[in-house]
């Protein structure tokens, strides 16, 4: 998502509403200003953390379960290797390539590096445990696929959570700067006196911020998906 | 007696009775002098009791917020609980005996948990009863914990046999349920209370509308 044009339309679609609403230009272009810059720093940072957070648990969802897969289908953790390649994005498959020349044993510790998820971690001592003992890897996986999908499907069901309540959340403000902006008309004799207040001139900057500072608090609600053994200070 | 149990609950939660006191002693005695000074110098009786019942509200967030960090940490050691025994099944499944599987969790704990699983090792090292595994489900408030704690003494006790495993499984899966549809729950709630910012929006419109129509109106009065 480019957060600069996000971050332009709804400065300006702030900076219009505030200037119809006080017809001040200071309070205009502070809160253009400040709405560009909340938009293009501050919740940038906050989603494309997330969804580099969310990014690589799918990613890693989907290299353990093709690679337990094709590990008890080949018996070999180089196909099964080669097979979980196939699956993944650029991403991912750019880190796979720059590790080419290690061992599939180190190939596969290293990712640990980039699937930051403590179920990689069991995954990898499921995969030692196989080699050490053998047996059915499908069979000593079971546990570990069904908490990865379910983490999966934990997952999905929070993106679908966050869509509605996004355009919820959105159509109940959009409906009160509209209220906001509507009486400038309705109440126009009043408005004429009313708009030269200070109280009121203050009271429209602070509502204004305050949607801003409903909207942080919204995302990062949003941002908020529990993934053990990810901390959101990594890169 | 009440004093007794504030103490408890900010200890619990990490931080010291004392400084946690004197904040609130410090924060308190400045809004107390705000009044006094607003009283003495405005005679506005109005601000006055205004700022007192403002005293009153924050002393009241900052005491309960000791009780509402407490119950956040209760349940997020729980969860913990139930995130590591999910490990825990999968190191079992994978023919560890159950002090190995503690052992490999380790890495996985906060430190709080670690603190507990050592501590658990340790006092089955010395005790091969019960007693260690209730000692560590007594950490925890829910009932269910106590149950896989007890299931876990049995694998130990009567061997890691396909029956207890059934036995511990049957109550993992039921535990591990409860938190999966719990945070999907957890989800929907935290997002759900955000719809009250927009209403807090909407009344601040009316509010501010209503102040300057009748101050507007009041200098209109003034003019007749």
């Amino acid at each position: 998502m480019n957060f600069l044009l996000i971050g332009g339309i709804v400065s300006l679609a702030f900076a219009g509403l505030i200037f119809i609403a006080s017809e001040n230009l200071v309070s205009t272009l502070s809160i253009f200003l400040i709405t560009f810059l909340f938009f293009a720093f501050l919740i940038k940072r906050l989603i494309d953390k997330y969804q580099e957070k969310t990014r690589r648990y799918h990613q890693c969802y989907q290299f353990i379960n093709s690679y337990l897969i094709s590990l008890s289908i080949k018996g070999s953790l180089t196909a099964a290797r080669e097979s979980s390649y196939g699956t993944a994005d650029s991403g991912t498959k750019e880190v796979i390539d720059s590790i080419k020349d290690l061992d599939e044993e180190e190939k596969l510790s290293y990712l640990c590096k980039y699937f930051k998820f403590d179920l990689y971690h069991l995954f990898l001592d499921t995969i030692k445990v196989w080699r050490e003992q053998g047996g059915d890897v499908l069979m000593m996986s079971q546990y570990l696929i069904n908490q990865v999908r379910l983490k999966e499907e934990y997952l999905i069901h929070c993106e679908s959570v966050h869509r509605s309540k996004l355009i919820e959340f959105f159509v109940l403000w959009g409906i009160t700067l509209t209220i906001l902006t509507s009486l400038r008309f309705a109440l126009s004799q009043f408005y004429s006196r009313i708009i030269h207040a200070t109280f009121f001139q203050v009271a429209v900057v602070v509502l204004f911020l305050f949607v801003l500072l409903s909207i942080y608090i919204m995302v990062s609600r949003i941002v908020n998906v529990t993934l053990e053994g990810w901390k959101d200070d990594e890169k | 007696m009440m004093k007794n149990k504030l103490k408890e609950t900010i200890e619990f939660v990490g931080l010291s009775y004392r400084k946690e006191i004197l904040k609130i002693v410090l924060i308190t005695i400045t809004l107390l002098g705000g009044a006094a000074l607003i009283f003495y110098f405005l005679k506005n009786v109005i601000y006055t009791i205004m700022l007192l019942i403002g005293l009153v509200a924050v002393d009241y967030m900052l005491l309960s917020r000791f009780n509402d960090k407490k119950k956040m940490l209760i349940k997020a050691r729980e969860n913990e609980l139930i995130t590591i025994i999910t490990y825990f099944e999968v190191y079992i499944r994978n023919k560890s005996n159950v002090y190995q599987s503690f052992n490999l969790l380790i890495p996985y704990c906060s430190s709080w948990m670690k603190d507990k699983i050592e501590t658990l090792l340790k006092e089955i090292d010395n005790d091969k009863s019960v007693q260690p595994f209730v000692n560590f489900a007594n950490n925890f408030e829910q009932l269910s914990s106590h149950s896989l704690l007890l299931s876990i003494y049995q694998m130990v006790d009567q061997g890691e046999n396909s029956d207890q495993l059934a036995q511990f499984d049957v109550i993992f899966d039921e535990l591990a349920r409860n938190r999966h549809k719990e945070m999907m729950e957890q989800k929907e709630k935290s997002l759900g209370n955000m719809s009250t910012f927009p209403l807090i929006g909407a009344g601040a419109i009316t509010v501010t509308l209503t102040i300057s129509i009748i101050s507007v109106l009041g200098d209109l009065m003034n003019v007749i």
